[in-house]
């Protein structure tokens, strides 16, 4: 089985917004990763509640580089950090939205963190929102033409076949074919360590 | 100061997990800018069957994956694609996915074990056989680019290495009895024909093949490109791969008699040839026999045959395996034995160092098992 991985075509690329101008400047000007420690838990009824609502603010103090979060009536102040080595951000392109992907290794822990809650929305990751269908496999013909690994017989005949296996790469990767994109490069990221400080509005 | 919106995605349930962060290499971080900045297709893929652990290969190599959590939470946070715009404050930045792990890519030996173990029943002597044959599933060139966790130039190489022809869009080893007459046939045909073998007319000498031994020319030029390199129709002898074969010829009938050392390069001279005799060397043989002193007969060196490529591909198997058929290893012994399953020396070291007790005596350092169990 081949999983193609493939670059958004430059002129898609040109054609998406981009980052606010103080946070274009991190590393990649579509992208930019934020490091917490624990996680955002949100209490909700239905996991769909959260959909477009804020979190907090963001700022970025351009004299001295430091990014501060506001959420609630919390303050975190965090650094913008160089990553040891730079990421590749992938984006599931084609195929429908299914169990997450999970690939098989070991898993190291790292150091200790401040908070340890889980967000609700780990759980939905199993919930498939839109069934997998044959007309997936059919739109995916074009994702297939620029990407150079799968030929179209593949993504026909494995169609079916392994929707069923325990695969060690997401079930959507499988199945209806689809592949992952390279969403970009990122070589640093913003990062909030500090304990987060409880603030009081002025009115 | 600047003051953005953060916000979750508007679809963050939809878009939950389908994310993937990958921590590149170097050499993996050039590739993919390069292709970013001429707009085109870094030839990357992810490999691999439903029961085993997924590889990255690029056109030339290929890297395991291995999944790393994280104690602390990544938010993928990009802008608000223009449809959306309006629901967001101007200057909003949407979360994306949140993640716990990262995949990290370490270069693997590519694995072309399976690709001997499915080909093994179909090894081709010379006898031409008919075409259909009772519905037998073939193993095709593209089969091996779909199944074999490798890249494309891994696989090509790893096929001329491992002397697997393509005929009739079929992967098939060839018989080492039969590579080593076709080897012979063409070293005296080199010779009959008065041909300089640093550039053969690969059309003369695949005529003289096919007309006078029954040499389908597909196979001879495939066997020349194993053994050298072919360029403008013409050529160029590889002298140490061709010497190899022929003392690997001698070597594979000695698998359980060995055979004593001067015997061996006495036998492989005179099969070399004059042209040729001073290529031969046992350093050639690496990898492919163990030497031990006859201590019934007359005390010389013997040799048996005992090749890499048939060792478990499992490091601590073959360690397991290289143990029980001689206890203690010098260094510069053991590691041919490794080369296969190591990428480089370093890593080659880092097996030794795992999987072996260090003895250091009056001769330098040696190796033996770590384990006293078999385990």
């Amino acid at each position: 089985m081949i999983i193609p991985v493939t670059l958004a075509s430059a002129s898609t690329t040109a054609a998406n917004p981009k980052l606010p101008p103080g946070l274009v400047k991190l590393s990649n000007d579509e992208i930019v990763l934020i490091e917490l420690q624990g996680a955002l838990e949100v209490d909700l009824s239905d996991p769909t509640e959260r959909n477009g609502k804020l979190v907090g603010k963001l700022k970025m103090d351009e004299a001295t580089n430091k990014p501060t979060l506001l959420i609630g009536h919390h303050l975190l102040e965090g650094k913008i950090a160089a990553l040891p080595k730079p990421y590749a951000i992938l984006v599931r392109s084609g195929g429908s939205s299914s169990s997450s992907a999970s690939v098989r290794g070991t898993t190291t822990a790292a150091n200790t963190s401040s908070t340890t809650s889980t967000a609700p929305g780990n759980g939905d990751r199993r919930m498939p929102k839109r069934t997998p269908d044959q007309t997936d496999a059919e739109s995916l013909d074009d994702d297939a033409d620029e990407s150079m690994a799968v030929d179209d017989d593949n993504n026909d005949n494995d169609d079916n076949d392994n929707n069923d296996h325990a695969v060690s790469l997401g079930n959507a990767g499988s199945g209806s074919g689809a592949g992952w994109k390279i969403a970009g490069i990122v070589k640093k990221k913003i990062i909030f360590s500090k304990r987060p400080m409880p603030v009081i509005k002025r009115k | 100061m600047p003051e953005y919106d953060l916000c979750f995605s508007f679809s963050s349930t939809n878009e939950a997990g389908s994310y993937k962060i990958i921590e590149l290499t170097p050499d993996l971080t050039t590739l993919i800018e390069t292709a970013i900045a001429k707009d085109e297709d870094p030839r990357l893929s992810i490999k691999g069957q439903p029961d085993e652990d997924a590889v990255l290969c690029s056109s030339t190599k290929t890297y395991g994956m291995r999944s790393v959590g994280l104690s602390n939470t990544v938010l993928v946070v990009t802008p608000v694609p223009d449809e959306r715009a309006s629901e967001f404050a101007e200057d909003a930045v949407i979360i994306r996915d949140q993640l716990n792990e990262i995949i990290e890519l370490a270069p693997v030996v590519p694995k072309l074990h399976k690709l001997s173990a499915l080909i093994k029943n179909r090894e081709y002597d010379g006898d031409n056989e008919d075409e259909d044959d009772d519905g037998m599933d073939r193993f095709t060139y593209h089969d091996a680019k779909q199944e074999i966790q490798a890249s494309d130039v891994e696989i090509d190489q790893g096929l001329k290495t491992r002397r697997v022809l393509i005929i009739n869009n079929e992967l098939r080893p060839i018989a080492p009895a039969f590579l080593a007459h076709l080897l012979e046939l063409i070293l005296n045909l080199l010779v009959s024909l008065s041909m300089n073998y640093t550039s053969v007319s690969v059309e003369a000498l695949s005529s003289a093949l096919a007309d006078d031994h029954e040499v389908s020319r597909a196979v001879s030029t495939q066997v020349m490109s194993w053994f050298g390199e072919i360029k403008d129709a013409k050529w160029k002898m590889d002298v140490d791969g061709v010497v190899k074969e022929l003392g690997l010829g001698i070597l594979r009938k000695h698998r359980h008699d060995p055979i004593a050392k001067d015997d061996l390069l006495a036998a492989w001279k005179k099969l070399a040839g004059d042209t040729f005799e001073p290529s031969v060397s046992l350093k050639l043989l690496e990898a492919n026999y163990i030497e031990t002193i006859d201590t019934m007969g007359n005390g010389a060196s013997v040799l048996r045959y005992f090749p890499a490529s048939e060792l478990p591909v499992d490091p601590a198997a073959r360690f397991s395996d290289l143990f029980l058929t001689r206890s203690i290893w010098r260094g510069e012994e053991i590691s041919p034995f490794l080369s296969d399953i190591a990428v480089n020396s370093k890593e080659r070291d880092k097996l030794l160092l795992k999987y072996c007790r260090t003895v250091t005596g009056p001769e330098g350092i040696r190796y033996t098992a770590r384990a006293q169990y078999n385990g």
